[in-house]
Order: structure tokens, then C-alpha cells, then sequence
């Protein structure tokens, strides 16, 4: 058989991948690294303040990832995760402890609970369906926040938020808080990157390509559509958490439809089924966001416009660019 | 082992299923044939738990199954592979069948190499992604995916259309290669000569009844059925296939 020069170049092709896997790894490494220095390179406290807004951000990303780039599930409504979670911890947090592991855990148990009893309904639908109820449950949960003001405090939110603890001592706003997300980041991309590579996540991907051809393999879709969906809104909970102690107050806004559509843009924007990707979007997101409302007040437009260029352009994201370069300069196959 | 008895279905409004009986035997493969929207492939899903029926009875090894849903019906022991072919293009070839083995309470340690083996092709591409397999190798793929759940039943849905004949050879012998295995087959076949080859027993299905059944000598015996349900110039490659 002609098979021997194939197997030839598979051998090549495998110790390829692996240096590109090697170069990959060194690369996420360096990532973490820098974003851990940044305190330490003289950058303004406005600057460290941004950055935390933004690693959040790309921690609640990458819990819509799982979503919409591991399983194929499209959530309109995925402010809720977040915002539902913000008001757990803070409240946590004003009237029993502001610890942050016990206010981060209360917050991840909340959401977890909604994202069951969410999941018992949605987990039905895929497509449009899908995106459509969970955009519904969302605008429930805005709308409670509003009326039920004696426990939420209306459209005023949540004020005065104490300063997180950790093992009993205040963490300061600033550098020690940016240091406190950016570890929380890192420690969620690790686990969050060991659920994908997992079999549960080749199952998820198997989902993603088409429900009908995984069920009829023995796959219980609806099972692993529920359990990724808690698993996601239990990340966007650590994020809800952190935010509403960085901006030590919460608010309704933050369950709107149109934060919702703003992390699903980021996350599109960054590059689904990647992980890395949400974050680098959410980063991008912040910082652009930040200087264009400085300019003109019209600044959704230019973000809109840049997603639409986005998705014309570079359908696979920031991420998906990043990986083509990447690629290239670690070739598989020698030419 | 498979028993359909009086099977309804609708699409809608549609009535496309009349009544089907069929019985499939333990190691038996039985060929569903007829033209094209007779309902081979709509009895198949339904079968599988994809398509609810409206009513009629479905037994699998003795267990009524047509109300269950497609990966309960899958954990019984039922296989099916669809028409369309499409493995799961973003994973490798080995994590499709790995896949599909983890979700299998019947399957275990050497499933995954076993169920590579049956296609030869198959071992040498194990870490290939799926996507870019040909359409052929697709096809082998998806059949070895359903093999890995050590199905004792297989639901087929037309796995040479559109093969080159060198691919359907290697089908074909994939399918004799499962007889040895003790399993049965329910194959959807527009190809008849390949039908007429591997099957035990025939269905002919007609705008959702079932117009015959019989072995293969009573079906070339009835040139009527043939030339009314399958087309006339099946009747010529039938019998050629058999010299």
C-alpha cells in the first residue's frame, strides 16, 4: 500500500503540533504573567481600575463560550447570569459577611439554582427558540429587580457595598483588587479549559454539530445542554461577584437586555469556542468603549459598526485571526 | 428482536406513514426499498425515537420503544446512521467514535479500536479531523460510530448513495463483516443489486404502505412489483446482478 510516506507525514505532523502545542502554552504563560505585572509597570490607578472592569468582563466572556461556542446554544439573556449574581453577593455581603470567597459562593450557588430552574424550561430549545427565552427570563428578572424594591432597592440598586475581605483582612481598591480579578481570571480560564478538553466537552462539540445525530448515539442532550448551562452561569456568578464589588453597589441595568446583547457581541467579537478569545474581546471592548464616550455620545454606533465589520470581515473573531497568524508560524506540515 | 406493528405518522398534517408492519429477525439484515419519499427514511426515525408517532405499536427485544426519546431508544441498543453522513466535523475521527462510546453503557475499553478496525482506512486517519475526511470516509466513519455502542440493532439510511463503486464495495463488505457479529440490520438501499446481495428479507414500501414482502427470489419473481414500485429499469440490473 502507498500508506508508508502518510504515515510518514503524520509522525512529522504530530511533533509539529506538539511544538506548536509547547509555543501555545509558553504564550497563554507569558499572557498570565503580564497580565499579573501590570501593577508593577507604573500604570495609572484609571488604567488598573479599566483593566479590572475589563478582566470581569472577560471572565463572564468566557462563560458565554461555553454557550454559544461549545454547545451551539445562542443566549440572549445572559446579563442575568451576571446581574442576578451581583445582587447576591452584595447583599450577601451588606448584611451577613464581605468575605469574598463566602460572597463569591453565594453568589455562584444563586445563579447555579436560576440557571437549574431556567435550564428546566430552555434546555427544550435550540436556534432562535432558545435565544428568544432566554432573552424573556432575563426581562423577568430586570423587571423584579425594579418592583421588588424593599430587597433590591429599585432602579437606585444596591448602595454602599463594603470593601471585599479575604482570610479576614480589607482588600484595597486598585492595585490589590486588579491583582484579586486577575487571579480569579486565571484560575477560571485553567478550569474552564479543562472542562472543554475533557470528554464532556468532545460530547458538548458533538452536541453543538447537531442534536439529533448526538442523540442518536446515546447522548442525552438535554442533560448535558442543562448541566453546561449551569456550569456557565456559575462562571458569569464569579463575575457578578466581582463586579459588584468593584463598583461596591449594584444595579439593575446590569440585567438589561442590552448587556445581554453587549457580552454576546464581545464574546463573538473575541472568538467563540476559544476561551482566550472573549477575553481579548472583552479587553478591546472596554478600553474602546472608554475612549469613544469621551469623544461623542453616539457611541454604540461605533461600536455596532465595528461588530458588523467584525463579522463580515473576521467571522472567527479576534481570537480566530490570532490563531491563523499563529498557524502560520508554527506550520503543521512542512511545505 | 424489531417488531413494527400498524405505524402511523404525521409531519404536520401530512399523513406519511399508513400502517407499517415489519419484523426484523435476530442477525437478519432486512432491506427497506421503494422510490424516493415512500417513507423508508421517516420509518427509520421513528424507529429511533426522532419522529414521534402518532400510533402504532414499535417492540424492540420485547420493550414497547415508540415512546421513548432517540438517546434512551440508543441506550437499548439501537444504532442508527443517518443519510446525511456528517460525522462531527470539528472533532477528530478518534474523538468521534470516543464520543459516541462514552455515551454507550455497552461499550468498553477496546470499543473505540475495535470499531476503528472495521474500516481499515479509519485506523490510518484516527487523528484526522472529521470534516476534512471524503465523503466516502465520512460515510465509514459514521457507520463505525454507530458500531462503537455494540448496537444489536442497526438502522442504516442509504449508506452507498452517491459513493464511487470502489467505496461501496468497501461499505458493502462492512456490512457482511457485522453478519459475523450476530447483529441486524434495517438498511434503507436504493441501490437494489447491493440490496439484493447482502439482505435476508425485503419490504417494499409505497407513499407509506407497505406494497411486498418477501425473500429475494419472490421479489424478482414479482417483475410487476419491481417495475410499479421501483422502476422499470431496476428489473434488468436486478437480475444482472445476479448471474
Amino acid at each position: 500500500m502507498a500508506a508508508s510516506p502518510d504515515v510518514e507525514n503524520r509522525v512529522e505532523d504530530a511533533s509539529r503540533t506538539r511544538s506548536r502545542e509547547v509555543a501555545t502554552q509558553v504564550l497563554l504563560a507569558g499572557s498570565a504573567l503580564l497580565v499579573l505585572a501590570v501593577p508593577f509597570l507604573g500604570a495609572s490607578p484609571f488604567f488598573i481600575t479599566l483593566l479590572t472592569e475589563a478582566l470581569i468582563f472577560g471572565i463572564w466572556a468566557m462563560s458565554l463560550d461555553l454557550l454559544v461556542g461549545y454547545t451551539g446554544l445562542v443566549s440572549f439573556g445572559h446579563a442575568a447570569s451576571f446581574g442576578f449574581a451581583t445582587y447576591a453577593a452584595g447583599i450577601f455581603a451588606m448584611n451577613i459577611s464581605a468575605d469574598f470567597f463566602l460572597a463569591t459562593i453565594v453568589a455562584i450557588l444563586t445563579a447555579a439554582a436560576v440557571a437549574f430552574l431556567t435550564g428546566l424550561v430552555v434546555t427544550r430549545l435550540s436556534g432562535i427558540a432558545f435565544a428568544i427565552l432566554t432573552l424573556c427570563i432575563c426581562q423577568v428578572l430586570f423587571q423584579i429587580s425594579v418592583v421588588w424594591r424593599s430587597f433590591t432597592g429599585g432602579l437606585d440598586g444596591l448602595i454602599g457595598v463594603p470593601l471585599p475581605t479575604l482570610f479576614g483582612r480589607e482588600v484595597e481598591p486598585g492595585e490589590e483588587f486588579y491583582l484579586l480579578t486577575a487571579a480569579t481570571l486565571i484560575i477560571c480560564y485553567l478550569l474552564l479549559r479543562r472542562v472543554v478538553e475533557s470528554p464532556f466537552g468532545k460530547t458538548l462539540l458533538a452536541i453543538r454539530a447537531n442534536e439529533d445525530r448526538a442523540a442518536a448515539i446515546g447522548i442525552d442532550v438535554r442533560r448535558h445542554k442543562l448541566v453546561i448551562l449551569i456550569l456557565s452561569w456559575m462562571t458569569g456568578g464569579v463575575a457578578g461577584s466581582l463586579f459588584v464589588f468593584l463598583k461596591a453597589g449594584a444595579n439593575p441595568m446590569t440585567l438589561y437586555w442590552i448587556e445581554s446583547g453587549n457580552i454576546l457581541a464581545i464574546t463573538i467579537l473575541g472568538g467563540i469556542g476559544t476561551l482566550f478569545g472573549p477575553i481579548v474581546g472583552a479587553i478591546g471592548f472596554i478600553f474602546i468603549r472608554d475612549q469613544v464616550t469621551t469623544m461623542y455620545r453616539a457611541w454604540q454606533f461605533s461600536f455596532g459598526l465595528a461588530f458588523v465589520l467584525a463579522v463580515l470581515f473576521m467571522p472567527s473573531g479576534i481570537a480566530g485571526i490570532a490563531e491563523r497568524i499563529w498557524r502560520r508560524l508554527w506550520p503543521a506540515r512542512s511545505s | 428482536m424489531l417488531k413494527v406493528s400498524s405505524l402511523h405518522v404525521h409531519y404536520g398534517t401530512a399523513h406519511v406513514l399508513h400502517g407499517v408492519d415489519l419484523e426484523v429477525g435476530t442477525g437478519k439484515i432486512v432491506c427497506l426499498i421503494g422510490r424516493n419519499g415512500a417513507g423508508k427514511s421517516t420509518t427509520l426515525k421513528t424507529i429511533m425515537g426522532l419522529v414521534p408517532a402518532t400510533s402504532g405499536e414499535i417492540l424492540f427485544e420485547e420493550q414497547r420503544i415508540e415512546a421513548m426519546a432517540a438517546h434512551q431508544v440508543a441506550r437499548m441498543g439501537v444504532a442508527y446512521v443517518p443519510e446525511d453522513r456528517r460525522p462531527f466535523g470539528s472533532l477528530s475521527v478518534e474523538e468521534n467514535i470516543r464520543v459516541a462510546a462514552q455515551a454507550s453503557p455497552r461499550s468498553d475499553a477496546n470499543g473505540v479500536s475495535e470499531a476503528l478496525a472495521f474500516f481499515p482506512v479509519l485506523e490510518e486517519r484516527a487523528r484526522q479531523l472529521a470534516g476534512s475526511l471524503s465523503g466516502g470516509e465520512q460515510q465509514m466513519l459514521v457507520i463505525a460510530r454507530a458500531l462503537v455502542a455494540r448496537p444489536r440493532l442497526v438502522l442504516l439510511d442509504e449508506p452507498t448513495e452517491g459513493l464511487a463503486p470502489s467505496l461501496v464495495r468497501s461499505i458493502r463488505d462492512g456490512i457482511m463483516k457485522t453478519r459475523t457479529h450476530g447483529l441486524s440490520i434495517l438498511l434503507v438501499e436504493q441501490n437494489l443489486s447491493l440490496a439484493l446481495e447482502v439482505g435476508d428479507y425485503f419490504y417494499v414500501l409505497s407513499r407509506g404502505f407497505v406494497a411486498f414482502e418477501g425473500t429475494s427470489e419472490e421479489l424478482l419473481a414479482r417483475e410487476d412489483v419491481i417495475a410499479e414500485h421501483l422502476g422499470v429499469g431496476r428489473v434488468k440490473e436486478a437480475l444482472r446482478s445476479r448471474k
